[in-house]
C-alpha cells in the first residue's frame, strides 16, 4: 500500500502501563491524533519509546494510518482514518497493558457501580450502554472495560472519539468502580427483556470469554475477572428495544445498589 | 445398566488446567483448548472426586456429603459424561471409561426418566488476539458477513464486497 511516509511530529505517551508514540505528518494532524490517546494516558519521555501509531497525508489528500511500519489503511476520509487509528491504539493498549485485563464490552456508571454490558460483535452493546446513559447512568467505557488487579473498572475510551465527548469530563474525576452488574445480552428483534439470573461463576465465565489477552495471560485474567465478578449481579438474555431494557436494568440496579 | 461405569475410576486432568473455585462452582480454564468452563456445583464436586481412585459407584455418597444433599447416581454419570465431553477427564477409551452424554440422554429417555434439565457445565472460548506484533484489525482485506463489515470501525465506512453465494466478503474502504 505504498512506502512509509515521514512523520514530522510525535508525542510519546504511556497509557495503562503501555508506552506508545503517536505521530503525524504535520502539527494539525498531531493535535487530532493526540486526542485518540486513551483515558489515563500521560506524556512520557525517556527510553523505551514503544509502538508507533501514525497518521500522514500527502499531496493527493490520501490519509495513511500506520502501525509501526505497516500501512493499515489508506483513504481520503479523515474521520475514517482517525477512527481506524483510534481503534488500533485502543486495541494495542488493551492487549499489552501489564496490570489490566481488558474485557470487550461497554460499561456505564450508576450509583458508583459499574454495569458491564457484554455481547457478541454487532450485538448492540454500544446501543444498550447509550440507552443506559439516556436513562440516567453515566458512560464509563466503550468497547473495552479496563479491570485492575482488584477487579475494579477504570474508565476507558478516547476523548477524540465523537461517541465519548458527551459525558467524559464529568466522569474523569471519579475513581475506578466496583462491578455491580454483569449483563450478557444481544439484540433480537421482537423480544422483550426477561433476563435469566445467573451465578457468580457464570459472571466469571462471561468476563473470561470476553477478556482480551486471556489466552496469553490466563492465570492473571482468571484472577482479575474472579475479583471483578465477586458480589456482582449477573444477568443473561436476549433483548428487544434497548430503551426498555435499559430502564429495566436501572430499576434493578436501583434496588440492588445502595447509595 | 451401570455395571461397566461403576468399575471405572475417573481421573481428572491436571496438566494444562487452571482451576478457580467460585462458591460451590468451579471455573476451569483449559490452556490447551483455550476454553473456559463453569462447573455447576454437582459437576464441580464430581470433578473434585475424580482422583483415579474413586469408583463411580463410590462417588454418589461422597458427592452427596460434599454438597449436603442426596445426589442420584444418574446425575453423577451425567456429570462425568459432560466432564468427559469437554475434555476435563483423562480418558483413552470412552467405551471403557463410561458412556457419552448422548448415550446418557438416550438411555434416560428410553427409561422414561426425567430429561436432564440444565447442563451441568457451561463453556466458552476465550477470544483470539486482535493484534499480535503489528497485526491489525482494520480492514485487513477480509471480513464479514453481510453487514458485519468490520465492527472495529465505528463509522462503518468499510463496504463489504461479497460475491453471490460466498460466505465471506472483502472489506473495501473507499479512497475516492
Amino acid at each position: 500500500m505504498g512506502t512509509t511516509p515521514g512523520f514530522t511530529d510525535e508525542l510519546a505517551v504511556e497509557a495503562h502501563g503501555v508506552r506508545l508514540v503517536l505521530a503525524a505528518s504535520d502539527p494539525g494532524l498531531l493535535a487530532k491524533v493526540s486526542e485518540l490517546a486513551p483515558t489515563g494516558a500521560a506524556p512520557t519521555s525517556g527510553g523505551g519509546r514503544g509502538q508507533r501509531f501514525g497518521l500522514s497525508t500527502d499531496d493527493e489528500d490520501v490519509y495513511r494510518v500506520l502501525q509501526g511500519e505497516t500501512v493499515a489503511l489508506a483513504c481520503r476520509d479523515l474521520d475514517l482514518a482517525l477512527a481506524a487509528l483510534g481503534t488500533l491504539v485502543e486495541e494495542h493498549v488493551a492487549f499489552h497493558a501489564p496490570e489490566r485485563v481488558f474485557v470487550n464490552g461497554g460499561a456505564a456508571q450508576f450509583r458508583r457501580r459499574a454495569i458491564l454490558v457484554l455481547g457478541p460483535p454487532l450485538g448492540g452493546t454500544t446501543t444498550l450502554v447509550g440507552e443506559l446513559v439516556r436513562a440516567g447512568a453515566s458512560e464509563w467505557c466503550d468497547r473495552y472495560a479496563a479491570l485492575d488487579r482488584q477487579g475494579l473498572v477504570h474508565p476507558y475510551g478516547a476523548r477524540g472519539r465523537k461517541a465519548d465527548r458527551r459525558l467524559w469530563d464529568a466522569d474523569d474525576r471519579v475513581g475506578p468502580l466496583p462491578v455491580g452488574m454483569i449483563v450478557t445480552t444481544h439484540y433480537k428483534p421482537g423480544t422483550g427483556w426477561n433476563p435469566r439470573p445467573c451465578t457468580e461463576g457464570d459472571g466469571v465465565l462471561a468476563l473470561l470469554a470476553h477478556a482480551v489477552a486471556a489466552r496469553e495471560r490466563p492465570e492473571y485474567a482468571l484472577q482479575v475477572v474472579r475479583a471483578a465478578a465477586a458480589g456482582a449481579t449477573v444477568l443473561e438474555g436476549e433483548r428487544g428495544e434497548a430503551g426498555r431494557a435499559a430502564e429495566a436494568l436501572l430499576e434493578t440496579a436501583g434496588e440492588l445498589f445502595s447509595v | 445398566m451401570h455395571g461397566r461405569q461403576n468399575n471405572s475410576l475417573p481421573q481428572a486432568r491436571r496438566n494444562g488446567l487452571l482451576v478457580e473455585h467460585v462458591g460451590s462452582e468451579a471455573i476451569v480454564y483449559d490452556v490447551e483448548s483455550s476454553k473456559a468452563h463453569c462447573l455447576k456445583p454437582v459437576a464441580a464436586a464430581v470433578f473434585a472426586r475424580c482422583d483415579g481412585e474413586t469408583s463411580v459407584a463410590g462417588m454418589s455418597e461422597l458427592v452427596a456429603a460434599d454438597l449436603g444433599e442426596a445426589v442420584d447416581a444418574e446425575v453423577i454419570e451425567d456429570a462425568l459424561a459432560q466432564l468427559r465431553e469437554v475434555g476435563l477427564l483423562v480418558t483413552s477409551d470412552a467405551a471403557v471409561d463410561g458412556v457419552s452424554r448422548r448415550q446418557m440422554l438416550r438411555r434416560t429417555a428410553v427409561a422414561g426418566g426425567a430429561a436432564m434439565a440444565a447442563p451441568l457445565i457451561a463453556s466458552a472460548l476465550t477470544p483470539t488476539a486482535a493484534l499480535a506484533n503489528g497485526g491489525t484489525s482494520v480492514c485487513s482485506g477480509s471480513c464479514c458477513y453481510d453487514t458485519d463489515c468490520h465492527p472495529a470501525i465505528e463509522s462503518r465506512k468499510c463496504a463489504c464486497q461479497k460475491q453471490a453465494g460466498e460466505k465471506e466478503g472483502i472489506c473495501v474502504v473507499a479512497t475516492s
